[in-house]
């Protein structure tokens, strides 16, 4: 399977938050979240499109992280983006994204692009965050916010899209150092061949890159 | 294919009925060929879901897939060879089910049957960098579900195999840095359970290899990381490419140590002894001394002679350049917080006879830890021993404590020769060209002093204060003198005026001597050394009067700086984390270092490191000389109105205004100016006289601006300069008059402010007062100022030459007449004289001399008049 780049991700933010449920709807469209299913994963990849390069996203879980110092650390570090989740059905997880955001900063490379995820957006009986507090939070510090539903997949794709979509602008910058893998960027195997074009990203029963 | 399809698929996939028809495709799709290979690729993945809804909702699911040992499939069809497609979603899927699993007997009837373990050894295909990607998560996730029950699953104690983690840490140095990341997690949950059988296992059979590599790896990295900042191009400011490429080559070498650090301070966290100890012994022997102790205090002939690498490194000698030695030895300060790892190197660092060149045994009490050692050292104990009786012998008589014996006694048996370490780091502290290694000199004493699993009886009475007469005279007295010399020196270099310490290398100093001296607020220093601290400080001071009197942004200079100071204290760890240090210290702004860490390049920076300089040096000698400040901060900020406090209006002048918000609405409000600050207030609902404060600003962080076509319209810019914020207000009055009126009266205002400010500086700096009458007189625009400046400047100028106007406004509402004549004739006389008003003007505008000033008067206030009567 060929690809232009490789771009790591990992997704952080409070527990419950749908993390997991975010990744699986995203590399494993097929998942219906029924019957209050909550399925934890620790690690997807998918190929998407962006300006027609195949791109390929890795999504790596940091369940279990919190006991280790040195473990935080490396995962920040060896991330290219980074989806920040709360749930805007309670305020906690929202109160919590300045702690989150902090330890991303200080941990990371500088050029890791963040994005800011209100998850659940189909659950608006129960909002308790409104969605211009989270276009103002990330106002503030500089992020691309997006209100998602892991459940009916509403904006999930996008999200993570987007994301690619910014990191990719920022190699064609010149501001990632694509040559140095541990920015969690990776140039393709067969980089140089430009024909090599997928058939958008939609097609996951198709190619041989499963969920 | 064709078999399969006349099955009838059920409709609903949470069901029992749907695992047995996934049960009926499996068993009828035993070998995988190409064309039944997206059907098993679905049903596996249906498989994880249907399991994890029974797991969660019908036990009766699980009970199914166990009776028909469904398990047994995966490993079938992953012992063919199934193609990367296929084994990807069963990887998928096995992640799925024990990520997710909640039953317990479920979980372990999964585990029992060795299942789990063979599809570990299976050998996959790792180059595809998707299934790596999801073996290793897989096994991550099993490494999660790792305590004293599941154990005997994973490590087979008979047959001393366990596959789980010796096949893991084979992917300890893959390229991929998350690959390595959960090797490293995998590895931490092992060392965390507590199976003495198991742990055994993983000292005896894998420690050596695994890290061993661990510490080799750091070790080459360690060097890498030498060589990359030695090769620096040799004019650093210039070649900003090449040296964007060294930055980020180091930022990345320095960042991977930090993580080995802090991971094997998380190994050794777990508290683990067994494992610890061979791994402090690695530590020691492969990477801390022969690198970084070696590179200190080259030995005089080499006992320890093991590997090719190490070879190789004696040849060239000192192995690696001290700055970074002593860098990279702070950073293990900083980070290890594991008593068995610190104390042995902090021995090496301080104590005379681990690294002396004759070879002397340690101290009788620290024999347990003599495997740090090399092996020569045990024959000699014997003989020490006599040795050390006979000395305690001769001690016994004196008045001491058994453990002041004991650390007397290894000060005797070296000779009082200091460590050869100290001394190397003692001469690093020696300011010649370059401040960085006094910089990490100092930070590498600070970080051992303040790492708290390292006994304080190693540096007690060094970097500690002296506390008691008695003890004081007996140890390590003389390093600490020489240490408080060479900080002392420092500070003094700080204060010459060809600058060559950095600012951050002075408030080190500074840090560290604190430390030395003051413990629970007195002061154990000596009179000699607080006398040449005071010279220092009197060397800068006509640096900064010069300063003071040529730059004419001294003030905002000097409350940035103070400012600066006090936002946050230095944190050492953060500090250190910036791989730019090891640079040369840059000089140029391009290279986006802040200035406290680089030289300064220009006067106004020259200016500011001077200020920082001097209001460190001041406050130190203040706390030693246990006086209170009185003189700063300039303004005390927290003394402004705060929002809604009653204020006596009594005998202030008020101007009426409207306040407009952003939306265009308008709030009524008064104007005054009280003490020095400008406040905008509206009546009190109850006192006659008073008023609540809505606004205030002190007049010195206010800009006024005129807008050209709005005549009754004052911008009112406040600066917040702690937070370097500004906040814009628009204020409209109810005519012109009252409009200029105030415009004057808050320029006055902040001239007088700026006024006393200065004085107030040019009263630290001991200036004068003739020499303050020349006060930033200069105002020439400068063009290398920033825009802010520029700002700042503008708004002083002018204020200076409408200064006066208060008066003649008062004299035009008494006697318009006489004013409206008297304007005439002097533009009429202005109009027939050009020549005058182009000597008036350059001197009006650029100069504030008092001398001056009246002739700017006499110009101003008819102008004033002229625009008065128009309207």
């Amino acid at each position: 399977m060929s690809y232009a780049y490789l771009f790591k991700y990992i997704i952080i933010g409070d527990t419950g938050v749908g993390k997991s449920c975010l990744l699986l709807q995203f590399t494993d469209k097929r998942f219906q979240p029924v019957h209050d299913l909550t399925i934890g994963v620790e690690f997807g990849a998918r190929l998407v499109a962006i300006e027609t390069k195949p791109i390929k996203l890795q999504i790596w879980d940091t369940a279990g992280q919190e006991a280790f110092r040195s473990i935080t650390r490396s995962y920040y570090r060896g991330a290219a983006g980074a989806l920040l989740v709360y749930d805007i059905t309670r305020r906690d997880t929202f109160n919590h994204l300045t702690t989150w955001l902090e330890d991303a900063r200080q941990h990371s490379n500088s050029n890791m692009v963040i994005m800011l995820i209100g998850n659940k957006s189909d659950l608006e009986a129960k909002r308790e965050v409104k969605k211009e507090e989270g276009e103002a939070f990330a106002r503030e510090h500089g992020l691309v916010f997006m209100e998602t539903s892991a459940k009916t997949s509403d904006n999930v794709e996008e999200a993570f899209i987007n994301t690619a979509k910014e990191i990719y602008e920022k190699i064609q910058e010149g501001v990632f150092d694509i040559n140095n893998e541990a920015n969690g960027i990776k140039i393709g195997p067969q980089h140089s061949t430009g024909n090599n074009s997928i058939p958008g990203g939609n097609n996951r029963s198709n190619g041989n890159g499963c969920c | 294919m064709f078999r399969s399809k006349k099955l009838v698929k059920p409709d609903n996939l949470h069901s029992l009925e749907y695992l047995k028809y996934i049960y009926t495709v499996l068993s009828k799709n035993q070998n995988v060929v190409d064309t039944n290979r997206t059907l098993l690729v679905e049903s596996f993945r249906s498989m994880a879901e249907i399991l994890i809804w029974g797991d969660q909702n019908s036990p009766a699911v699980f009970e199914y897939f166990l009776e028909n040992n469904m398990f047994n499939y995966f490993l079938h069809i992953l012992n063919q060879k199934c193609g990367n497609y296929v084994c990807v979603q069963l990887l998928q899927t096995l992640n799925i089910i024990f990520e997710n699993i909640k039953n317990k007997t479920a979980l372990y009837y999964l585990l029992s049957n060795n299942h789990v373990n063979s599809i570990i050894i299976n050998k996959l295909d790792f180059s595809d960098e998707d299934v790596l990607a999801y073996y290793i998560s897989f096994l991550k996730t099993l490494s999660f579900k790792l305590n004293l029950n599941t154990i005997h699953f994973f490590y087979n104690e008979t047959t001393n195999d366990f596959p789980l983690y010796t096949e893991a840490i084979k992917f300890f140095n893959h390229p991929d840095s998350m690959v390595r990341t959960y090797v490293r997690t995998l590895t931490l949950n092992v060392y965390r359970v507590e199976d003495e059988s198991m742990l055994r296992f993983i000292r005896d059979k894998t420690c050596a290899p695994y890290f061993g590599n661990l510490v080799w790896f750091m070790g080459k990295h360690v060097l890498e990381l030498d060589a990359s900042a030695r090769a620096k191009p040799i004019d650093v400011d210039t070649q900003k490419n090449i040296q964007d490429q060294y930055r980020v080559k180091l930022a990345d070498l320095v960042s991977s140590h930090l993580d080995d650090l802090h991971y094997l301070n998380d190994i050794l966290s777990s508290k683990v002894d067994m494992l610890n100890e061979v791994l402090v012994d690695h530590l020691m022997d492969k990477l801390f001394v022969p690198y970084y102790i070696h590179s200190l205090a080259p030995p005089d002939k080499y006992i320890i002679v093991e590997t090719e690498e190490f070879v190789d490194a004696v040849k060239q000698q000192p192995l690696m350049n001290s700055d970074i030695c002593l860098f990279l030895l702070t950073q293990v300060f900083l980070i290890i917080h594991q008593t068995k790892l610190v104390t042995p190197l902090a021995k090496y660092l301080l104590e005379s006879n681990f690294s002396a060149k004759n070879k002397i045994a340690e101290e009788t009490k620290l024999q347990n830890e003599v495997s740090v050692l090399p092996e020569k050292e045990n024959e000699e104990k014997t003989d020490i021993e006599s040795t050390d009786a006979f000395n305690l012998k001769s001690l016994t008589c004196m008045n001491i404590t058994d453990e002041e014996k004991e650390i007397l006694l290894s000060k005797n048996e070296a000779d009082c020769v200091h460590s050869r370490c100290l001394e190397s780091i003692y001469s690093q502290l020696i300011i010649e060209k370059s401040d960085s290694s006094a910089l990490f000199g100092v930070c590498l004493l600070y970080a051992i002093s303040e790492n708290s699993s390292l006994s304080k009886e190693y540096y007690e009475g060094f970097l500690t204060p002296i506390k008691s007469e008695n003890s004081a005279s007996l140890v390590h007295c003389d390093e600490r003198n020489e240490l408080i010399d060479k900080l002392v020196d420092i500070i003094t270099a700080a204060s010459e005026p060809v600058c060559y310490v950095r600012s951050v290398t002075l408030q080190m100093a500074i840090t560290l001597l604190k430390k030395l001296t003051i413990h629970e607020e007195k002061v154990f220093i000596s009179d000699r050394h607080i006398a040449v601290i005071l010279n220092a400080k009197e060397k800068i001071l006509p640096l900064l009067r010069q300063f003071f009197k040529k730059e004419e942004m001294f003030l905002e200079l000097f409350e940035d700086e103070y400012n600066e100071m006090h936002k946050e204290i230095l944190n050492v760890q953060r500090l250190l984390s910036d791989s730019t240090l090891l640079l040369p210290p840059a000089h140029s702004p391009m290279t986006g270092i802040p200035l406290s860490k680089r030289l300064p390049c220009g006067d106004v920076e020259r200016t500011r490191h001077f200020i920082c300089a001097f209001l460190n040096i001041r406050k130190l000698l203040m706390t030693f000389e246990e006086k209170e400040e009185t003189q700063l901060p300039l303004v005390d900020r927290t003394k402004c109105f705060v929002f809604d406090t009653p204020i006596n209006l009594n005998g202030n002048d008020l101007i009426t205004c409207m306040i407009i918000a952003e939306n265009g609405a308008k709030t009524r409000r008064y104007l005054s100016i009280i003490s020095s600050q400008l406040v905008l207030v509206e009546p009190h609902s109850r006192f006659l006289g008073w008023g609540v404060c809505k606004l205030s600003c002190y007049l010195h962080d206010a800009e006024v601006t005129k807008i050209d076509n709005e005549t009754k319209t004052l911008h009112i810019t406040m600066h917040d300069t702690k937070y370097k914020t500004t906040n814009t207000v628009k204020l409209i009055f109810d005519d012109h008059i009252r409009c200029n009126a105030a415009r004057q009266k808050l320029l006055n205002g902040r001239i007088k402010a700026r006024r006393k400010q200065l004085n107030q500086i040019a009263n630290l700096l001991e200036m004068t007062s003739c020499e303050t009458n020349y006060a930033p007189c200069n105002n020439t625009l400068k063009q290398k100022h920033n825009l802010r400046s520029h700002f700042a400047d503008v708004a002083v100028h002018t204020s200076n030459v409408i200064m006066p106007c208060p008066i003649s406004m008062r004299s035009i509402n008494s006697d318009e007449c006489s004013a409206e004549s008297n304007c005439s004739s002097v533009t009429h006389s202005r109009d027939q004289s050009p020549c005058l008003t182009s000597i008036n003007n350059p001197e009006c505008s650029n100069s504030q001399k008092p001398s001056s000033l009246a002739q700017c008067q006499e110009k101003t206030e008819p102008k004033r008049k002229g625009r008065v009567e128009n309207v």
